[in-house]
């Protein structure tokens, strides 16, 4: 027994030497700047970088970093949490018409989804919300895999032009890692570009002779002088609604990358709506200097200031024409009556177990929620703190607008702004009245 | 007797050519062929019952449906393949609660059609009141222990000759987990408890339903129930 034990602790320690030669050299390139961030000492700074400042709108990030995930359970993943209802790029097949997120959305605006046109008519105020999401193609050819983990875990709105509508899934750590894994496993198309280093003074230049920013915010930065947006229903415009505050791109691109994507776009990225600009090289790592470098001013979301209960009269009807048919329905509606499956918040989807909650009424409301052990609870059941559940999930969506999400409730309404104060204000107001019919 | 073949083929020509000849509708005329849609009314009927019963007006509820569909206690086989017979069932097993087993609408609908639903003699009460209670038992065997079903159970038990107890046991059970689906369920929750001399109960329950139903009817005491 004893020469056994020795033999284990011998060969455990050969691995660990083995492990320690592996990752040596890896620690000491650790210490040496990722691709995107500042370089100081290799370039010529004529628009000194005055803070550093990282993007995220809490300026801090809860998520814990894990390992490099697995790609074979990422894409297992990625079909539980259905990213092809929403997303192209998946690597999945097509979802069914009635399963799209946007592709039903453009039916019905367009008068062609088919059903009576009195459910058209009802369907149609409560979809213009949600009409496209970004292409997933060729992510790891652009794309920070730590970053799509944290993006995964902590959504935060990206595109100023589109309604945030990426949901905070009930995904762990580990799943988003192996989700980004799976996304980003393909890399081939990146074009290494690493050594090229720009001008930051003359990146904001050509930034505004090229008019970056009638397509891209850049929030954070010195105003850009005010160009032209781009013509109602053009192609330009359907681009500008896909194009993220420039603000995040030093987290999301590595360096060598948004070069390669600055200079010919679709060949990272066969489907982006990025246009051309034949750029030269120096112009494009001119313009990603002072994307990745520019000084960021913080941008802090101020805590949503709570309004007090109304002490008028709420009725079910008030809180429902304002709230619950124009927002929650959505996700959480009858089956039979709606035509559909309930959505996902009543018979489950993307990842989400059947929760049976539905807003089609006041009695299917006063019905609650089936909860992990499939037992009935009610949505006004009272948080420690004493806050009503449905009140607590629609405060939880401004905390995680904010960059701060809740762990113990998510935010409503998922995949949407938060709601504002004053429709709070109704809703708690109805829910402290007694939820009045 | 014996038909020759050209018999048959003169008797096959004619029949087509009668059969075709004799097409009543003339729905190929013009030049378009389009379908004779046949829209069913009660889908907008049943949905209409239903808001109705919604806002209170059970009576006017249960008229709807036994004017859309008066047979509709012989449905039997049609229930499980027509949701619509469901829901219809459903509007008229609640309204039956809630009126104490009287469908009184005698103007509405010839008294021949009604029969039964009129409550005329405690039998037919008893009777409708039992109709009641096992159509929404099998509804909330259909929608997994839902607790609007649940809370409409309770209220016809509340009003069934030896039901209070097992009414009693289901209402309290939805009122401590705040699932109570309407005011007529806090009402006959404050009679149950009522009745059992649990008057400050029976003032908590009160308030519930006055809360939920602040300008109506609905938490009044009922007329005495059928026994």
């Amino acid at each position: 027994m004893c020469t056994e034990h020795a033999a284990r602790e011998l060969r455990d320690h050969i691995v660990a030497l083995k492990a320690w030669i592996w990752f040596f050299p890896l620690l000491l390139m650790s210490g040496l700047p990722g691709a995107c961030a500042p370089r100081r000492s290799q370039q010529t700074r004529h628009e000194r970088v005055t803070q550093a400042v990282p993007a995220t709108h809490s300026e801090t990030s809860s998520v814990t970093p894990v390992a490099h995930g697995n790609a074979a359970r990422g894409r297992a993943l990625v079909e539980l949490f259905e990213c092809n209802r929403c997303h192209e790029g998946t690597g999945l097949a097509s979802v069914p018409l009635s399963k799209h997120c946007f592709a039903c959305h453009e039916q019905i605006i367009l008068g062609k989804f088919p059903v009576s046109s009195a459910a058209l008519a009802r369907f149609r105020p409560h979809v213009g919300s949600a009409r496209e999401a970004p292409s997933l193609t060729a992510l790891g050819a652009r794309l920070e895999e730590r970053w799509v983990v944290q993006y995964l875990l902590e959504p935060r709105d990206l595109r100023p032009r589109l309604t945030p509508n990426m949901p905070r899934l009930a995904m762990d750590a580990e799943q988003a890692a192996d989700i980004a894994a799976y996304l980003t496993a393909d890399s081939s198309t990146s074009v290494s570009l690493a050594h090229a280093t720009g001008n930051a003074t003359r990146g904001r230049e050509l930034m505004e002779q090229k008019g970056c920013v009638s397509c891209h915010a850049f929030s954070g930065v010195r105003e850009f002088p005010v160009s032209a947006p781009p013509p109602a229903g053009s192609e330009s415009e359907r681009a500008a609604a896909l194009a993220p505050d420039l603000r995040f791109t030093r987290e999301r691109f590595r360096r060598d990358r948004l070069l390669g994507f600055l200079l010919n776009p679709r060949r990272i990225k066969p489907d982006t709506r990025m246009p051309n600009f034949d750029l030269s090289q120096a112009e494009a790592a001119d313009i990603a200097a002072y994307v990745c470098d520019a000084a960021l001013s913080v941008q802090p979301i101020a805590p949503l200031a709570r309004l007090p209960l109304l002490t008028r009269h709420v009725s079910f009807e008030e809180a429902n024409r304002r709230v619950f048919s124009r927002t929650c329905h959505h996700c959480h509606t009858d089956a039979q009556a709606s035509g559909g499956d309930g959505g996902p918040g009543n018979t489950g989807g993307f990842g989400f177990a059947a929760r049976g909650v539905s807003f089609s009424s006041h009695a299917s409301i006063l019905a609650g929620y089936v909860d992990e052990r499939g037992e009935r609870r009610s949505l006004f059941e009272p948080l420690s703190d004493g806050t009503p559940r449905l009140v607590a999930a629609l405060l939880a969506r401004h905390d995680e607008a904010r960059g701060q999400p809740r762990s113990s409730v998510r935010g409503m309404p998922l995949g949407l702004p938060p709601l504002s104060a004053e429709d709070i204000q109704l809703v708690e107001s109805w829910v402290e009245q007694g939820k009045p019919l | 007797m014996i038909i020759s073949k050209r018999g048959i083929r003169i008797v096959a020509v004619s029949m087509s050519l009668v059969s075709l000849l004799s097409t009543a509708s003339s729905l190929a005329c013009g030049g378009d062929w389009y379908p004779e849609v046949q829209i069913d009314p009660r889908i907008r009927g049943v949905a209409e019952a239903e808001k109705t019963l919604a806002k209170g007006d059970s009576l006017a509820a249960a008229a709807s449906v036994v004017r859309m569909i008066p047979h509709i206690e012989s449905l039997q086989a049609q229930r499980d393949r027509d949701p619509l017979v469901t829901r219809a069932e459903r509007v008229l097993a609640v309204a039956i609660a809630r009126e104490d087993g009287k469908l009184r609408f005698e103007r509405e609908v010839p008294a021949a059609v009604l029969g039964h639903w009129l409550g005329k003699s405690k039998l037919d009460r008893g009777k409708n009141l039992a109709w009641s209670v096992d159509t929404l038992r099998r509804e909330l065997a259909a929608e997994k222990g839902d607790p609007g079903v649940m809370t409409q159970l309770g209220e016809a038990l509340s009003k069934l000759e030896g039901g209070q107890d097992e009414a009693r046991t289901i209402l309290e059970s939805l009122a401590a987990r705040d699932l109570i689906g309407s005011p007529q369920g806090y009402r006959a929750l404050a009679e149950l408890r009522l009745k059992t001399g649990d008057e400050a109960g029976q003032r908590l329950a009160i308030e519930r339903c006055e809360s939920m139903a602040p300008r109506s009817k609905a938490c009044a005491p009922s007329t005495p129930r059928a026994s």
